[in-house]
């Protein structure tokens, strides 16, 4: 099924809901001031999102892996040798 | 706000508790992005793999892949990747391909290579910094 070109964008059809009737609304702007509102509205829910969502702030909780691991004496080591020199191997 | 991209030495370090390493990732946890390449979780399953209790070792380590981000080995990494053997070559210290698709990816994201293989050293355009030594330094290459 063909899909209709809106406004220079695709309209991708998508089961009704609230995302649908939203881009609906979107089509349906008739002026410059209710383009900025919804501009203002969008930002100031992107404001609002938290950091991690923003990509942006706190890295994720990298050190509660710490001892989750479990190898027995000298095999961490000997382990990381042994991909090392896989990696350098590929100089030969 | 910095990304840094852990080397698989780090990420052991990480795993065992090197406290130069906690202690630098905790200060710097609120402007950082910690991450690696798709290159080294390749490496690190291998290593995982081969070690003597596997099965508990890749549910951790698949729960630690959830953790950092994952920066993929794209297009334009191909192309850096090129260019990074061939200037190797060049200078006489020819790298292996991961080492330089590691390298291509920190170039591309203008990342912090976190790693204590002073090879990479050789690789130009590259910060790399050594967190599990107590006095850390900097190093960018530009010629």
């Amino acid at each position: 099924m063909s899909q209709p070109y809106i406004g220079g964008m695709r309209h991708i059809h998508i089961t009704p809901g609230t995302f649908d009737q939203a881009c609906g609304e979107i089509r349906n702007l008739r002026d410059d001031t209710e383009v900025a509102r919804v501009l203002d509205f969008i930002a100031k829910l992107k404001s609002e999102r938290g950091p991690e969502e923003n990509g942006k702030g706190k890295s994720k909780p990298l050190l509660r892996h710490v001892g989750r691991f479990s190898f027995n004496e000298g095999e961490r080591e000997a382990l990381l040798d042994m991909v090392l020199r896989v990696r350098e191997e590929g100089t030969r | 706000m910095r990304d840094y991209i852990l080397d698989i030495d780090h990420i052991l370090g990480l795993i065992s508790g090197n406290e130069e390493l906690t202690r630098r990732l905790a200060e710097a946890k609120n402007d950082a992005r910690f991450g690696i390449t798709t290159t080294i979780l390749g490496e690190l399953y291998f290593l995982i793999r081969s070690s003597a209790q596997m099965d508990a070792n890749v549910a951790s380590l698949t729960e630690l892949a959830r953790d950092l981000e994952v920066w993929q080995f794209n297009r334009g990494a191909a192309e850096i990747t090129g260019e990074i053997l061939t200037q190797a070559r060049a200078l006489g210290r020819p790298i292996s391909e991961p080492e330089a698709q590691i390298a291509a990816i920190s170039r591309q994201r203008q990342a912090t290579l976190l790693t204590s293989q002073e090879r990479f050293a050789d690789i130009r355009d590259i910060t790399f910094e050594n967190w599990l030594a107590p006095q850390s330094t900097r190093h960018t290459l530009v010629r």
